[in-house]
């Protein structure tokens, strides 16, 4: 390759790096609380830890005791947790507000999840960024796209990749170890990153340009492509008419697709002689989570299917793309492989801008204001985040419980950032250092909230004492980093 | 000779040149692609639209200045898009 072309892959790729790094930090972080929120979900609901697994989950019970407030022409949905012993429903209200109510699975009786929302407040920074809907979700995909350009030039640009799978020194120089760190993580994160990248992009993205496709395949009418994938929308006829026991369409639904692996029901126009019910999950086995079965609630006859496995490999592609970047496969090794090169990812982002910026404060002889905010908008976000994991931690039971983690969380970061700005003259690693004493003390003020008030160790599930102890892991890794910026600044 | 600058016209070129160049260019895809139904066909052009994209980006910037990047994207904008009109109105 020549050198005119190394340049424009070098420049491209320093360019982009630093144009997007903190965008691109913030939604690669974020996705290890975002890849987790099943099990944070649990973490942050005491009330939820010690319920009993059910073998079969009884539909028909959770819709006898959905309640008045559950009542709607519209969709109804029914999210059982069967080994975790509790369903979750949901609709929405006039003001498309989200109503919802937690029954037990045992008795249908009605449960008390808590006030926390801590893990869907990190959630939603990633697939969001809690900005408006679509805007929030076509900017993380556009973060995606610009990883996507970035692992393409770091390709090119990387030459001598066979000695830089192996080379870190760590005794040199700041530079040096900066990066080594970006080369290496970057070599053997390569098909991680490559993966996350693409999946990332097809899920901010599609959404952006499929209404165009869609048009164009379907003569202008993008209704007809969306009833295409997902079925058609009931017909209330306004005529009330009973529909078949919700366990016999399940059993109907199953008798369709018998590997269907079904996670949600959607009740829609229940009661009415139009009423529909669509059964939606994964086909076990399968990189499919689009599967569903679509039945007429009163006849039982089957309306729609989507089965993954009947189209061909585009459509295969796209129902294995949010599995593949959840991690919805395999056990709980492979989850942790997934957040250690997450988080190899973020360390990669970070590494890569403090490079540039280490290279213009040497010529400028100056700190520059961007490698403050780079370090509070990053380092900020793990604060934030542990912070609000210690406010929900000590504010069980408390009304105000989700109001105080969003607050602690803005807050936290907005204060980081404006600390880290307005004392950018101190060396890198003294903010550096401090952060990570922060981030500690917050993260074992959560887990020890939680140990003593709610007795975590003994008794609760496995995956909650598994949180704490990745929280005890992270808290003792941070102290560990101040430890040793803290001795490097001396010597 | 060919520069390695990295100019406004190559970035605009690659970035908004270079995606509504793919818009054309799935759009193409989805309508001539051969296999499977309607739907199979939107997932052929819309799942790797943002591949096409990378690859016009840095054909964008591969380019010796912004004129010549825009002539890149703009040529095979031009392309597609008369594909396009032709699979709509000719062949339906």
């Amino acid at each position: 390759m020549n050198k005119h072309t190394i340049k424009v892959f070098y420049d491209t790729h320093s360019w982009l790096g630093i144009v997007a790094g903190i965008l691109l930090f913030i939604v690669s972080f974020s996705g290890l609380p975002a890849m987790f929120v099943h099990e944070l979900e649990q973490w942050q609901t005491p009330q939820l830890r010690d319920l009993p697994a059910v073998e079969r989950v009884d539909w028909q019970q959770l819709v006898d005791q959905a309640g008045d407030d559950m009542q709607t022409q519209k969709s109804l949905f029914i999210v059982p947790e069967a080994e975790l012993g509790y369903a979750t429903l949901y609709r929405r209200g006039e003001d498309k507000e989200l109503i919802s109510k937690v029954l037990s699975l045992q008795d249908g009786s009605e449960l008390q999840p808590g006030h926390s929302d801590v893990a869907h407040l990190f959630e939603h920074l990633h697939t969001d960024l809690h900005l408006p809907s679509p805007f929030g979700r076509y900017l993380v995909g556009f973060a995606g796209m610009v990883m996507l350009l970035l692992i393409i030039a770091g390709v090119v640009i990387h030459t001598k990749w066979r000695q830089q799978f192996t080379t870190l020194r760590i005794t040199r120089s700041w530079r040096l170890l900066l990066t080594d760190h970006h080369k290496l993580l970057g070599l053997w994160t390569l098909p991680f990153a490559a993966l996350l990248a693409f999946t990332g992009t097809i899920l901010g993205l599609l959404g952006l340009i499929s209404p165009v496709l869609a048009l164009a395949k379907f003569d202008g009418n993008v209704d007809a492509a969306v009833e295409a994938v997902v079925g058609p929308d009931a017909e209330i006829q306004g005529v009330a008419q009973q529909p078949l026991p919700l366990n016999r369409l399940y059993e109907l639904a199953l008798a369709a697709q018998p590997d269907l692996q079904v996670e949600r029901a959607e009740l829609t126009g229940w009661g009415d002689a139009g009423a529909l019910v669509n059964f939606s999950g994964r086909a076990r086995q399968t990189l499919s989570n689009l599967q569903s079965v679509t039945l007429n609630a009163v006849s039982g006859e089957i309306v729609h299917q989507a089965d993954a496995r009947e189209h061909g490999p585009f459509y295969r592609i796209f129902a294995a793309v949010t599995p593949l970047h959840y991690v919805m496969f395999g056990d709980e090794l492979l989850k942790l492989f997934y957040a250690l090169c997450t988080l190899a990812l973020s360390a990669i982002v970070v590494s890569g801008m403090m490079i540039w910026l280490d290279k213009k404060q040497r010529r400028d002889q100056r700190p520059h204001w961007l490698a403050a905010l780079t370090l509070g908008s990053c380092q900020g976000l793990v604060l934030a985040m542990a912070a609000a994991l210690a406010v929900s931690s000590v504010s069980h039971s408390m009304a105000a419980q989700a109001l105080y983690e969003e607050t602690v969380f803005w807050l936290v970061w907005g204060l980081w950032i404006a600390v880290c700005l307005l004392l950018r003259n101190l060396a890198v690693r003294t903010l550096l250092s401090h952060g990570c004493w922060l981030i500690a003390a917050a993260l074992l003020l959560a887990v020890g909230a939680d140990s003593v008030l709610h007795n975590s160790w003994q008794g609760s599930a496995v995956v909650v004492k598994g949180v704490n102890l990745s929280l005890l892991l992270i808290a003792l890794l941070s102290l560990f980093v101040a430890y040793r910026l803290k001795k490097t600044q001396n010597t | 000779m060919a520069s390695s600058e990295l100019t406004a016209g190559k970035w605009l070129a690659g970035s908004v040149g270079g995606f509504f160049t793919t818009v054309v260019m799935t759009v193409a895809i989805t309508l001539l692609w051969p296999f499977g139904d309607r739907i199979e066909q939107i997932f052929a052009g819309g799942v790797f639209f943002f591949v096409f994209w990378s690859v016009l980006f840095y054909f964008a910037m591969l380019a010796a200045s912004g004129l010549r990047a825009w002539g890149r994207i703009g040529s095979l904008f031009l392309l597609f898009a008369v594909i396009d009109v032709v699979a709509l109105y000719v062949f339906r």
